[in-house]
């Protein structure tokens, strides 16, 4: 199962209405009650982490999960307006494996590229429009990611094993042909006071009605607040960099776009591949939690 | 818009209601219109790629129709409504952001065509708090900077001045000065959708903190229907704002935060989600009627010599 294989049920979910309303409408299965449905799922915290990893991850014992994605940078300095900065197209890349009942480590690494704001180009450097300098922008190659482990208690980062896990925040809902996770990333003490990320995944309800899917096909939006990253050259000024992005889960690498493929391929080919190394590493003082 | 947006969200003495609608309303969600297709036949891009990228345009004219199809209609006259729920965060200078408050709302927008390719746009907004985890409507929620007690009312947002909107940009009605606001608008394909990314900044010179984008993201298949003329959407997006009044932040330096996710009311109010359009039914009927006689107001002699002929 692939996201263009899925597409037409996720397009089902995706259409609200058109022109062609009856007809995506009868695609979509909707009756007039469907119509309003809006609701918050009153699941258990069991039942909640496990529902809300199928639309995030999936619930195989062992899996590669990849997400792809557009993002804007905004510039947020303190009483000033706020400007874009830059364009992205990235991936993130992880992998996860189940360590115990409702308890999977995960490791994963991100690979980003730069674009120009407008024509979509990529780049090697912007303009900052807060100081008006130009600045180069490197590639983004997230590698050092400690990983980390997921249970209903919450997040264990593994760069602090032993520290009980911190609660995080998913919150589903069903939503005419969808279902929804928010979630809000809780960072640990140890990571940037200004650190935020939230984000909200969707897929076709009737593919979450079947609990034999272990991997759902998803919709991603979310943003994510960080301090001012070391190539806009702000020195000490106050405020901060804001990123939206749209995406979706993808099944494989070959579903990739080709020029961000190809790209990849190239300068970075060891991040279109899969490294379970990681989990060689046993940390013997995790928090049982 | 924009005398709106700085009256609304002044730090020191936000109104209640001054959250979200502002921002919402320089560019809000689209409408299925109930006249009649308009003589004006939705856009085709220059070009549309099979494989994903961006989409260009000949001309800005043709790219301002992908815009407004995608987020209102190309018909002369409509409606839109856009039903969104959205998170609040507060993130003071120094400290570590926090969520604050869900809130569920709606837009619902009118406006008519003045002009070659320039609508006139009048809007309102609804929102109702709801609780962070179970989702309930609440009107209290806790300030976790301050340990504070926050009243919360339900926002409405109901004094829109209007605005003219055109290939040039924005124009408020109630604008002292002719200039334009222009936004930063981007589509691209992915495989059988189209996105529409908009950013919406606001003017150098402003002495407070706003941005808003958004994302909108529509089938390839309506997208390339010029008989579809005010396309179907899901949307997400976020805004940044001062700290409101409701959260009695006093002088903290620092901002606010909304992220949202939504989808066109294709069908209208009847096409809200049930919960929350029974409330408004309840408390505010009106608000679930398009308010044309706003549409009868005079425009300044100002606005009036702007209008394209």
């Amino acid at each position: 199962m692939n996201r263009r294989d899925l597409l037409p049920s996720v397009l089902a979910g995706l259409v609200a209405g058109s022109t062609s309303m009856p007809s995506m409408a009868r695609l979509a299965g909707e009756s007039d009650a469907e119509r309003g449905v809006s609701e918050f799922l009153a699941l258990d915290p069991v039942d909640n982490f496990r529902q809300a990893m199928r639309l995030q991850r999936s619930l195989e014992d062992a899996d590669d999960i990849l997400h792809w994605y557009h993002f804007t940078m905004v510039a947020v300095p303190l009483n000033a307006t706020p400007k874009p900065v830059v364009r992205w197209e990235g991936i993130e890349f992880s992998r996860h494996q189940k360590i115990g009942e409702n308890r999977y480590r995960m490791h994963g690494h991100n690979l980003s590229f730069p674009r120009d704001l407008r024509s979509g180009e990529f780049v090697a450097e912007v303009r900052n429009p807060v100081t008006g300098k130009r600045v180069p922008v490197p590639p983004m190659a997230l590698t050092q990611d400690p990983g980390l482990v997921r249970s209903p208690a919450g997040v264990i980062t593994l760069d602090k094993p032993s520290a009980p896990p911190r609660p995080d925040y998913k919150v589903l809902r069903r939503e005419r042909g969808l279902v929804k996770v928010d979630g809000i990333r809780v960072p640990p003490d140890s990571w940037p006071v200004t650190f935020l990320e939230m984000g909200t995944e969707a897929t076709p309800a009737h593919l979450f009605d079947d609990s034999s899917k272990k991997w759902l096909p998803t919709e991603v939006s979310g943003a994510y607040v960080f301090p001012w990253p070391a190539w806009m050259q702000m020195g000490d000024a106050p405020g901060h960099m804001f990123a939206a992005w749209s995406g979706c889960k993808l099944r494989s690498t070959e579903e990739l776009p080709a020029e961000f493929h190809a790209r990849a391929q190239r300068d970075f080919p060891e991040l279109l591949r899969v490294d379970r190394r990681a989990f060689d590493r046993p940390y013997p003082d995790l928090h049982p939690g | 818009m924009l005398e709106t947006l700085r009256r609304l969200f002044k730090p020191a003495d936000e109104p209640l209601d001054a959250g979200r609608r502002a921002l919402l309303a320089t560019a809000p969600a689209g409408v299925f219109g109930m006249a009649a297709a308009a003589s004006l036949a939705a856009s085709a891009p220059a070009s549309a790629p099979d494989d994903d990228g961006f989409v260009h345009f000949a001309n800005p004219q043709d790219k301002f129709r992908a815009l407004f199809r995608l987020e209102r209609d190309l018909r002369d006259e409509g409606i839109t409504v856009s039903t969104y729920q959205f998170i609040t965060y507060a993130l003071p200078q120094g400290a570590r952001p926090q969520p604050i408050v869900r809130w569920e709302g709606m837009e619902f927008s009118y406006f008519r065509r003045v002009g070659a390719l320039t609508w006139r746009i009048h809007a309102h907004n609804v929102s109702y708090p709801r609780d962070l985890h179970s989702g309930k409507f609440v009107s209290q929620v806790l300030n976790p900077f301050t340990g504070d007690i926050l009243e919360l009312e339900p926002m409405k947002l109901l004094n829109d001045p209007g605005v003219l909107h055109g290939p040039q940009g924005y124009l408020p009605l109630d604008a002292k000065a002719v200039n334009w606001l222009n936004t930063y608008h981007v589509l691209r394909t992915e495989g059988a959708l189209v996105k529409s990314e908009h950013i919406r900044p606001t003017p150098d010179g402003w002495p407070t903190m706003f941005i808003e984008s958004s994302c909108s993201t529509v089938t390839r298949k309506d997208f390339m229907d010029d008989s579809v003329t005010a396309l179907p959407f899901q949307t997400s997006g976020f805004y940044v704002f001062p700290f409101p009044g409701w959260m009695r932040m006093g002088e903290r330096p620092g901002h606010m935060l909304g992220a949202w996710s939504g989808r066109r009311a294709v069908g209208g109010p009847r096409d809200l989600p049930r919960e929350f359009r029974e409330r408004v039914a309840r408390e505010n009927p009106e608000l679930l009627e398009a308010r044309w006689r706003e549409l009868d107001k005079p425009l300044s002699p100002l606005i009036k010599e702007a209008l394209p002929a």
